[in-house]
């Protein structure tokens, strides 16, 4: 008698998207994505707080710059098995997803858009403003190569917080729910079988330690299956991820929060491929860092290490989707982890955004300060992802969408940037970069010597 | 010679790293001198506790990046 299947399977089915338009009713049919404006605004509209909603199609090539992104998402439809894609958020159930069956679009996702309200961004600074030009020099991250359906919404003005993301975030959703929907009788383009191999053989086991910033500020940030505070580690299985466990705010500007981002990390395809093969993957370890306290961040790193040593870990590949402080526990992880005789790489963008700025000159010859902002001797197999060095100076936009201003400055918010004309980002934003996704942990966007 | 410095910090490896000579451990990062969760008398306490060890470090004589005390 052949024992129960206890693995966990998910079959995902994609749709490519290779042209958006305008029409009734929605529809997608080899390759072309109809878009109902009219339906989606009423969707959107349904709750209370957006006054207002424009709905705009955006395309690679587009003489285009989004401006105010708060998040991308990918629309997913959970066509067999149990939970809701993006579980956890927007009133979807928080059961346990990667199983079953999931359609997808590729190359596409509903972009909310929305500046940030004066009180909200005088509270959290994270909240900065950027950009995605579609053409140009400035189109260097992975965010200039998909087609949107861009939201632009303006909110009531008094909304704290967290109700502000809420409403963002559930205007998102709600379109992409309504988008995915239409996939739900269709038969994809291809489908593709993602299960992780039992293990107990010869191959070495190989961890994912996938550490996720958790945001200081309460009620926002990167959340598990919603879940945003800090919290010790958890073991998840990749298929959760790639039903959306891990899903963004629409709050901070910083993109490695960014929904799309986590359905889509290249990391996942990577290890899928290898994994059976070349080793067993034993699955994803998240991590939250961001720890206000040097001991939170030792019990963080301790226990990560315990939970990949339990997993009979061999070898870790480490990434991280945020900057500063963050480094210190994934660093001590790494240290830890080598200690306990599991091999590590680290996989990272260069510098923090003190080290090394947006010119081409900077960037190559840098200060006298390393790449990194904190480092262990016991990191010694590190990729590189690229740097933060495209041309300095942006050309101007042919039409804006996402709204008409930026403030560059946070300190300044009174100083207001005509959007569409020429930016020359070295003098307006110092030290940051505002093109949004270009701090690319994962290396999805083309700043790498290899792809020069 | 030159003027002894002595950093309290929440992450004195960080400030070790840097190149910091006397670094004394903070609370954590929202509030490194100090902890507003605790009463005021014991906040107090404790404040006074980190500035003491902070000068008790500026004539200690180190050699290298030294964590000067400890919690």
């Amino acid at each position: 008698m052949t024992p129960p299947d206890r693995s966990v399977a998910l079959e995902v089915g994609t749709f490519p998207v290779e042209r958006v338009t305008f029409g009734s009713p929605g529809r997608w049919s080899a390759g072309t994505l109809v878009v109902d404006p009219d339906r989606i605004t009423d969707l959107v509209l349904q709750d209370p707080r957006i006054r207002r909603v424009t709905v705009d199609l955006v395309q690679p090539g587009d003489d285009t710059r989004i401006i105010h992104p708060r998040d991308v998402i990918e629309p997913r439809l959970k066509v067999a098995g149990r939970g809701h894609v993006y579980p956890g958020i927007c009133g979807h159930p928080a059961d346990t997803v990667g199983q079953g069956v999931t359609f997808r679009y590729e190359g596409f996702g509903v972009m909310v858009c929305s500046e940030v309200l004066p009180h909200i961004r005088r509270a959290v600074s994270a909240a900065t403003d950027s950009l995605i030009d579609m053409r140009g020099p400035g189109a260097v991250a992975v965010y200039s190569t998909l087609r949107y359906v861009v939201l632009t919404l303006e909110t009531q003005p008094d909304l704290e917080l967290t109700a502000w993301n809420d409403a963002l975030r559930l205007a998102g959703h709600r379109a992409a729910n309504d988008l995915a929907a239409l996939l739900s009788s269709l038969e994809p383009i291809r489908r593709r079988s993602y299960r992780l191999s039992p293990g107990g053989g010869t191959l070495p086991r190989v961890v994912h330690v996938h550490t996720l910033n958790a945001s200081m500020v309460p009620g926002i940030g990167t959340g598990i299956y919603g879940f945003t505070p800090h919290a010790l580690p958890v073991l998840l299985h990749p298929n959760e991820i790639l039903d959306g466990a891990i899903t963004g705010d629409a709050v901070v500007g910083y993109p490695g929060k960014c929904t799309w981002l986590h359905v889509n990390n290249p990391v996942l395809e990577a290890l899928y491929a290898r994994q059976g093969q070349d080793f067993d993957w034993a699955g994803c370890i998240i991590a939250r860092t961001r720890w206000g306290a040097l001991q939170e961040k030792q019990l963080s790193a301790y226990q990560t290490v315990k939970l990949a040593r339990m997993q009979d870990a061999q070898g870790a590949l480490v990434t991280w989707n945020h900057g500063g402080n963050d480094l210190v526990e994934v660093m001590l992880t790494i240290q830890e982890l080598e200690r306990a005789g599991i091999k590590t790489v680290f996989l990272t963008i260069e510098s923090d955004i003190k080290v090394v700025r947006l010119s081409p000159e900077l960037a190559e010859t840098g200060s006298d300060e390393p790449p990194l902002l904190f480092s262990v001797a016991e990191a010694d197999a590190i990729v590189s992802t690229g740097t933060l060095a495209p041309a300095d100076a942006l050309p101007p936009a042919g039409r804006v969408v996402g709204g008409t201003e930026m403030t560059f400055d946070q300190e300044r918010p009174d100083v207001r940037t005509p959007a569409g004309g020429a930016l020359d980002l070295e003098a307006l934003s110092g030290a940051y970069s505002p093109i949004f996704g270009h701090f690319d942990n994962y290396g999805l966007g083309r700043q790498s010597y290899h792809d020069y | 010679m030159g003027i002894p410095v002595a950093v309290i910090s929440a992450l004195p490896p960080l400030a070790m790293q840097a190149g910091a000579n006397r670094v004394v451990q903070g609370v954590k990062i929202e509030h490194v001198c100090g902890d507003p969760a605790l009463p005021p008398e014991a906040d107090r306490a404790l404040r006074r506790r980190i500035v003491e060890r902070a000068l008790k470090a500026l004539v200690t004589a180190v050699e290298r990046p030294t964590l000067v005390g400890t919690a």
